[in-house]
């Protein structure tokens, strides 16, 4: 169909545009490397002369371990909340019969559209009179409750191209709804929460703005906020070191990626095929 | 399905786990400090081995606040609060800083101490949210410590609710230059605000950026530029608007503006200013990029490490009748400093802890910059840099000293909106007119 | 079968935790709000209602059109610009040799990957007048006319944010795109084969029409996402030159927090969460044929 010539180009040009994506990773490694004067001089070049002191300045100047530890917490615990409620919403939304069930889900869609900004000072005020304050929950509860909706919505499409037959065989087995969930559905729509486990730790990983708010004390701070702080009290003005930040704290979700990448793939292959 | 119910009962125990350790309060681990003290500690007269937790929040985003938290207060602390453990929020700067202050404001849940300009100390004191640090003030005889009685003068309802090192009041906006880059180019340093103009054409010719200046949110005109553009024409104006007297309407204001528009227009600032930051303003002169750089004095120390050929001069003036040497705008204001909360559980110490960190501020400008503050920390200020000398006693000689308008007057809208019509005048596209007309209404508000 | 799903206590077990978290953190908070968008607020007290004169204020004042037409270019750059490029992606990505497809895939999400800071970070490196890699490139093709200062100057900095934040996921909406092909039977590329018919028109005459599904769900979407667009405005420009750059949602924080005019802040909140709504009828209405689940 295409010939081979045409075929060369395209393989050519797409090699070029996907190097294109992977030039955020060029430059932080790049200017990490590079002397505070040279990232100036010289922003895209290869570094003249390597400088590799950058990246124990950077840990010296904050708690790495504490801010990392923290990050990982809030991520585990919203992803433990979000995919547990939100997989049992959605199957009881998708599968059960009950009144109002078209209504929830338009309810919970409305948590797209709410933006955070909008709600942070009622947000405030309700996790110090919940005696949340200066716990890690203080924000673990709202990101679980803002990524609820998605995970909602991608999981009730799953569950929705489910056959039915599945719950069927169960229950003829003798199984009990929460049985049937738990051991048979469940497992089938494994891909469907590796994929939300991964989107989730993005998201939650890299969230800013509650974490500048909510998170005011050091100890749970997570890397976003810490890094912020490193930021600025460095003045933007050493970019050697904050290229060596932003590859330290880039560093887990890029793992994350590598290994979940073709699991997101498939899982996203599976809902469609499963339609 | 086993293998399920595995993975199933991990993440269950796993999710125990990460709750246990979330709900713990963050300060569980006092429990091994406390020890510590009762085993070191053997003159615990007060509450045995119970320490204090106060929460301190302060400006992370320039050095010297930094190096204030990080090289005095920190260090420090432990010999004069044994018993407390200062919790340090650490609160970026500019807007960053004012929205997290507002949002504690807001939730009526502010840290113990803290520091804070101005505009954003007046709303907090206006919602009730401050503690009135008088009574400490004069039981510990902190008053007696100043060379300037007005700083720790009670207002007009007797409070006080700010304590300062002291340091703002030399501060003063210079423009900083390059001798080597005027030598090698045969310029003249400028007395009138033409020749500045002329100067800038020249510079810009020569492939250099004449000024360097932090146009991000307008920082440079919203701190002293528009008030400086004011003063060379007419310092009296200033004053009016500092006091009320005169609106954003009167000529000189425009003719100030309109200046500030030249100077854009010409290329005296460098490409994209509306989007330079503090940092890479500062590194711009540092590294011979830019000729000149508008700044306060309060980096004189830093400016003259980094480039040793820095020297200033003062504002040139644009008008016959004004003497540049003369007039002198300053920094400080009187409600910019440490504040303690009016909910805090340790009035007490919170207080003497405000006051602590004035003391340890003056500590740092005193030793650390070499500059004067109205505290007096008993510290002889030695081997002051010539420039350092020839900045403050320029400072002395000035016979009119007005008060910052930013620092003084602005509430919190008027700053934003002021922000933002700053940094629209920094394309050079907006006239002084359109300028006028959105502010008017803003600053006809700002007294309320 | 109908006892089994009918079965109340379980449909209580399953809905309310959830719905529990969900109300409390996500929708009882705008009770409060639309509270003080009736009255005027300073954000820590009251000073009295007064009707709906936020509101008028709001929708008199310029800059919060202005802030409504920039996240509409940001709206229209992501529908017709960035989403069409993600499909052509998906559709040569289909075509590619597996260890070309694995590569492609990889790279076009990691941006996505990455945190907002750093890529906004990178791309005011990018858009750096004098030392920037955009101009740096248009220098050395001669073009300096072209070398703009793209994030200060008005006319540019809008679609220069817009081509930032969608660039950063461009490719996480291809690859969507690509396991919906995937999952399109091969047979019906058979026929289309033996009907001679080359990449642009099987492309045209089966694929796309049978993208529906996931083109509407990316709609939904990616509309969505740059309405409530923020954080690149906010780490890129602040907003600025001025006001010129703000979106609707950065209009609400500046008004808000920077003004301290909670009550206004809090209007322009609801009208957005209106439009939103209106938002997602429309496409409801005129885009799918079959209703979006919303």
């Amino acid at each position: 169909m295409v010939n081979g010539k045409c075929r060369v180009l395209v393989n050519i040009l797409m090699i070029l545009i996907g190097l294109s994506f992977l030039f955020p990773m060029y430059w932080m490694l790049n200017i990490s490397f590079k002397s505070k004067s040279e990232v100036y001089d010289n922003p895209f070049g290869l570094p003249r002369q390597w400088v590799f002191n950058n990246y124990r300045d950077a840990l010296e100047k904050f708690n790495f371990p504490r801010y990392l530890s923290n990050s990982i917490i809030y991520s585990a615990g919203t992803i433990v909340l979000t995919v547990f409620l939100g997989s049992m919403l959605a199957y009881c939304i998708s599968r059960m019969n009950w009144k109002g069930k078209g209504f929830v889900l338009s309810y919970i869609s409305m948590g797209l559209i709410i933006p955070v900004q909008v709600v942070i000072i009622p947000l405030l005020i309700m996790t110090r009179s919940f005696g949340l304050k200066g716990t890690r929950m203080s924000l673990i509860l709202p990101y679980s409750a803002f990524a609820l909706s998605s995970c909602v919505l991608m999981l009730y499409a799953f569950f929705r191209s489910l056959p039915k037959e599945l719950e069927e065989a169960a229950c003829i087995d003798g199984c009990n709804i929460y049985q049937a969930y738990f051991r048979i559905v469940l497992p089938v729509i494994k891909p469907a929460i590796t994929t939300q486990c991964v989107l989730i730790f993005m998201n939650t990983y890299n969230e800013f703005f509650l974490a500048f708010i909510l998170g005011a004390e050091d100890k749970i701070r997570p890397l976003t906020v810490g890094l912020l702080n490193f930021f600025v009290s460095i003045g933007v003005s050493h970019w050697g070191q904050i290229g060596a930040a932003m590859i330290i704290t880039s560093l887990p979700t890029i793992i994350v990626y590598a290994v979940g990448n073709e699991q997101i793939e498939n899982a996203l292959t599976a809902r469609v095929a499963l339609k | 399905m086993r293998k399920f119910w595995k993975t199933m009962l991990i993440v269950i125990v796993f999710s125990l786990l990460v709750s246990l350790v979330a709900c713990a309060p963050a300060s569980n681990n006092t429990t091994p400090a406390n020890s510590n003290v009762s085993t070191g500690g053997d003159e615990q007269e007060q509450k045995p081995a119970e320490k204090v937790r106060i929460k301190f929040l302060s400006l992370s985003s320039d050095e010297n606040r930094n190096n204030i938290r990080e090289k005095y207060i920190k260090v420090n602390v432990s010999k004069e609060f044994p018993n407390v453990e200062v919790e340090y929020d650490l609160g970026g700067g500019g807007q960053d800083y004012a929205n997290k202050l507002k949002a504690y404001n807001a939730s009526g849940d502010m840290p113990d101490v803290w520091f804070s300009e101005q505009n954003l100390s007046t709303v907090v004191i206006s919602a009730g949210n401050a503690l009135d640090l008088y009574p400490y003030v004069i039981e510990t005889g902190f008053d007696k410590k100043f060379k300037m009685k007005e700083l720790v003068q009670p207002d007009k309802d007797g409070k006080l609710y700010c304590v300062q090192p002291g340091a703002d009041q030399y501060f003063t906006p210079r423009l900083w230059y390059h001798k080597d880059i005027f030598e090698q180019y045969n310029l003249e340093t400028p007395k009138t605000f033409d020749e500045l103009v002329s100067l800038c054409e020249t510079i810009k010719s020569k492939g250099l950026v004449p000024i360097s200046i932090v146009g991000k949110d307008g920082w440079t005109p919203n701190l002293h530029m528009v008030q400086t553009m004011i003063m060379a024409e007419d310092p009296q104006v200033a004053i009016d608007l500092a006091n009320n007297k005169t609106d954003f309407s009167n000529p000189v204001v425009k003719n100030a503006l309109a200046r500030i528009q030249k100077l854009v227009q010409i290329g005296a600032f460098a490409d994209g200013v509306t989007n330079i930051d503090y940092g890479p303003a500062i590194e711009m002169y540092t590294s011979g990029k830019a000729a000149m750089l508008a700044m306060f004095s309060w980096e004189l120390g830093n400016l003259e490490t980094a480039s040793p050929d820095t020297d200033f001069i003062p504002w040139p003036s644009a008008s016959e009748s004004v003497d540049p040497n003369n007039v002198i705008q300053y920094w400080g204001a009187p409600l910019s400093g440490y504040l303690a909360s009016a909910n805090t559980k340790y009035p007490e110490i919170a207080a003497k802890f405000a006051m602590f960190c004035a003391e340890q501020d003056a500590l740092y400008y005193n030793i650390e910059q070499k500059a004067p503050t109205m505290l007096d920390t008993g510290i002889k200020i030695e081997g002051v840099s010539p420039l350092m000398q020839k900045n403050l006693d320029q400072f002395d000689a000035a016979k009119i000293k007005v008060p910052s308008i930013w620092a003084a007057t602005f509430n919190a809208k008027m700053s934003a909106e002021f922000a933002t019509e700053n940094s629209k005048l920094l394309t050079g596209k907006y006239s002084p007119d359109d300028y006028i007309k959105a502010i008017n209404p803003v600053w006809a508000e700002n007294f309320n | 079968m109908n006892k089994f799903f009918g079965n109340k206590p379980a449909i209580f077990i399953f809905a309310f935790p959830s719905l529990l978290l969900f109300t409390v953190f996500v929708v009882y908070p705008i009770f409060p709000e639309i509270l003080i968008s009736f009255q005027k607020n300073d954000g820590f007290k009251s000073m009295g209602y007064v009707g709906f004169k936020n509101y008028a204020d709001v929708l008199q004042d310029k800059t919060f059109w202005r802030a409504n037409l920039n996240t509409f270019i940001i709206v229209f750059f992501s529908t017709f610009i960035a989403l069409p490029i993600s499909l052509l992606f998906a559709l040569v990505m289909d075509r590619l040799s597996d260890p070309m497809k694995r590569f492609f895939k990889f790279s076009s999400v990691f941006p996505a990957v990455l945190s907002v800071t750093v890529i906004a970070q990178m791309w005011i490196a990018v858009y750096e007048p004098m030392w920037g890699l955009l101009n740096s490139i248009l220098r050395a093709l001669r073009l300096n006319n072209l070398a703009l200062a793209w994030l200060s100057d008005s006319r540019t900095v809008v679609p220069a944010i817009a081509v930032a934040f969608l660039w950063q996921y461009l490719g996480l909406n291809a690859l969507l795109f690509y396991t919906g092909i995937k999952a399109i039977p091969k047979t019906y590329y058979e026929a289309a084969m033996i009907d001679g018919a080359g990449f642009f028109k099987a492309s045209i005459k089966i694929t796309i029409p049978l993208l529906q599904d996931v083109t509407k769900y990316l709609l939904v979407l990616s509309i969505l996402g740059c309405m409530s667009q923020f954080a690149h405005v906010r780490i890129m420009t602040g907003g600025g030159p001025g006001d010129i750059s703000r979106t609707v949602v950065y209009q609400l924080y500046y008004v808000a927090f920077s003004t301290s005019d909670f009550g206004r802040g809090c209007a322009i909140a609801i009208i957005f969460v209106i439009e939103c709504l209106i938002l997602t009828f429309i496409i409801n209405k005129f885009v799918a044929q079959e209703r979006i689940e919303f």
